[in-house]
């Protein structure tokens, strides 16, 4: 190896890496030069190399990158090509429009024909936010690129709807709000979601996703615990029990037949009178008939209804806790952290 | 009846400012009545009808009851008709809401004619209750025993014992009740030579519970 390829290696190993990063930018300056002079072959080249997908411009440069290739393809008769390249400017941003000052009408022209026919929104959101679970909270700005129709959804991890913000036809820029509740009413749990913007073709079907990854935290409120139900002890039986009925029975019959047979232990049988198995037989029977009015497992209605009662109590004390725990949750806090926006598109389109 | 009674029963039933622990109760009597007497010549059996009136105060634990009755008892074909008046005083201790304890005094008058007997005996007495129906229909069974006896006739006292039984029913919400019981007492007199078997049906009607 010579002394002049070492210093050429040398050079090249110490060359700032940040140069690389700067190639695009210069490539665009140069294309638009290029452009301004006339060169449009020159102009396609550098403007195609600055606008490789990925290469690390930003949106605007991106943007002004791919209306210059445009202008240029359709400069050299390349309309297809300047179709592309004007169908990629709408996709990166709906909301751009070709200056009429800087670009002449065959350009803005063919941009407004492709523009109407690419299906796609932009989105304009905080990076994160915090409000109170019911309010207006979480801010999203939509920019079509032409009328059609888009769904705006919170997702769960599993794909299924939390919610959906917004569904129809769009064709001005739309501001949506979300309050942090699911479809139900009630707030969104804490967790992992996602945001997503779907632009729809006419059939309903999806040409265009923008997802957002959502960290949600719900901060709620402190809420009562539920009074609990009513204890046994509090209520009263609704049954008979066995004890009251079997005493009014052995009650009465031992009191009906020590009324017939105990005067006979004070005086002699020959001195009574029947009249005692009358008023024994009466003690007896009324014995007897307490224990069938008291009958054990009778269904005991005055119980009943106050049991009925104080379950009824109860339940409503339910029902008002669970109305003050339920504002409690709706008043959550909502913290809403958004991540990287990703856009998912159909083939083809 | 007599007026000093009656005096005392009234008197029990205005008692000014009771408290709610004492309860007044007092109820009129109507009675079937058969006494026999055995000796060893014969047996004499009287029978007849008798009213009155019982009614007592209890306070806590406590009670004190009175009863009267009068009427006549007669043995139509011996021809014997006697007027008969009998009264008794309990003083009682209820141990426990089921049973209750008592002593007093127990008179007794036959009046035939030219003739009056008198009985006094000192009695003890237990009772027990069994409720039927809670706060509506008692049954109750009440057994007595003579300590010592008076009796103005030329047998002596020898010993006296009893047995009553019933059921006390409630009427409705009313403070008003009613009781059937059935008694029956025997005292002996001489050594044995004499004995007096009575008998009672009684229904009762009043207001309060005793």
């Amino acid at each position: 190896m010579t002394w002049r390829a070492l210093l050429a290696l040398g050079v090249v190993l110490t060359v700032p890496r940040g140069a690389g990063a700067q190639a695009p930018a210069t490539y665009l300056a140069s294309g638009i030069r290029a452009y301004q002079d006339l060169e449009f072959d020159r102009a396609a080249g550098l403007l195609r190399r600055a606008t490789t997908p990925g290469d690390g411009l930003t949106v605007a440069d991106l943007t002004r990158g791919l209306a210059y290739l445009g202008a240029t393809e359709i400069f050299r008769s390349q309309t297809d090509s300047a179709r592309g390249a004007f169908g990629r400017l709408v996709r990166a941003d709906p909301r751009y429009r070709i200056d009429g000052l800087v670009f002449p009408p065959e350009v803005t022209t063919v941009f407004e024909a492709v523009r109407r026919t690419v299906r796609a929104v932009g989105v304009q959101l905080p990076d994160s936010v915090t409000f109170r679970a019911g309010q207006p909270g979480l801010v999203l700005d939509l920019f079509p690129s032409a009328l059609h129709d888009v769904r705006v959804e919170i997702l769960r991890a599993d794909g299924s709807v939390a919610r959906l913000v917004y569904a129809g036809l769009l064709g001005d820029s739309l501001r949506v709000e979300w309050d942090g509740r699911a479809t139900g009413g009630a707030p969104l749990p804490s967790g992992r979601y996602v945001l997503a913007f779907t632009s729809l073709d006419g059939s309903g079907g999806s040409l265009r996703v923008i997802r957002v990854p959502l960290a949600i935290a719900l901060t709620l409120g402190d809420t009562t615990p539920h009074p609990a139900p009513p204890a046994e002890a509090a209520l009263l039986p609704e049954r008979a029990p066995t004890g009251p009925a079997l005493r009014a029975l052995l009650g009465g019959v031992a009191v009906g037949l020590a009324v017939s047979l105990g005067p006979s232990l004070v005086a002699s049988e020959s001195d009574l009178s029947p009249t005692r198995f009358l008023v024994g037989a009466s003690v007896s029977v009324a014995g007897l008939s307490t224990f069938f009015a008291l009958r054990p497992g009778r269904p005991i209605a005055a119980n009943i209804t106050a049991n009925d009662r104080v379950r009824a109590a109860w339940r409503a004390d339910v029902d008002r806790v669970a109305q003050q725990n339920e504002v409690l949750k709706r008043a959550a806090l909502v913290s809403i952290r958004l991540g990287p926006r990703q856009v998912v598109e159909r083939e083809g389109t | 009846m007599s007026g000093v009674t009656a005096r005392l029963l009234a008197g029990l039933l205005v008692l000014p400012g009771l408290a709610p622990a004492q309860v007044v109760g007092a109820r009129g009597l109507i009675a079937g009545m058969r006494t026999t007497t055995a000796t060893a010549a014969a047996d004499l059996r009287l029978s007849g009808s008798a009213f009155g009136f019982e009614g007592g105060v209890a306070l806590g634990p406590a009670a004190l009851t009175l009863r009267y009755l009068e009427g006549s008892v007669r043995n139509d074909s011996a021809a014997i008709d006697r007027d008969f008046a009998e009264g008794d005083v309990t003083l009682w201790a209820r141990p426990f809401r089921w049973a209750a304890l008592g002593a007093g005094p127990h008179v007794r008058s036959f009046v035939a004619t030219g003739s009056t007997e008198r009985w006094l005996f000192w009695e003890v007495r237990a009772r027990a209750t069994a409720g039927l129906w809670p706060r509506a229909v008692d049954a109750y069974l009440e057994g007595w025993a003579a300590v010592s006896g008076d009796v103005d006739v030329p047998d002596a006292f020898n010993s006296g014992r009893g047995l009553e039984g019933g059921l006390e029913v409630a009427v409705g919400r009313l403070p008003v009740s009613v009781r059937l019981r059935y008694r029956a007492e025997r005292i002996g007199l001489g050594d044995g030579a004499r004995r007096e078997t009575t008998e009672h049906v009684m229904l009762g009607v009043g207001i309060g519970r005793l």
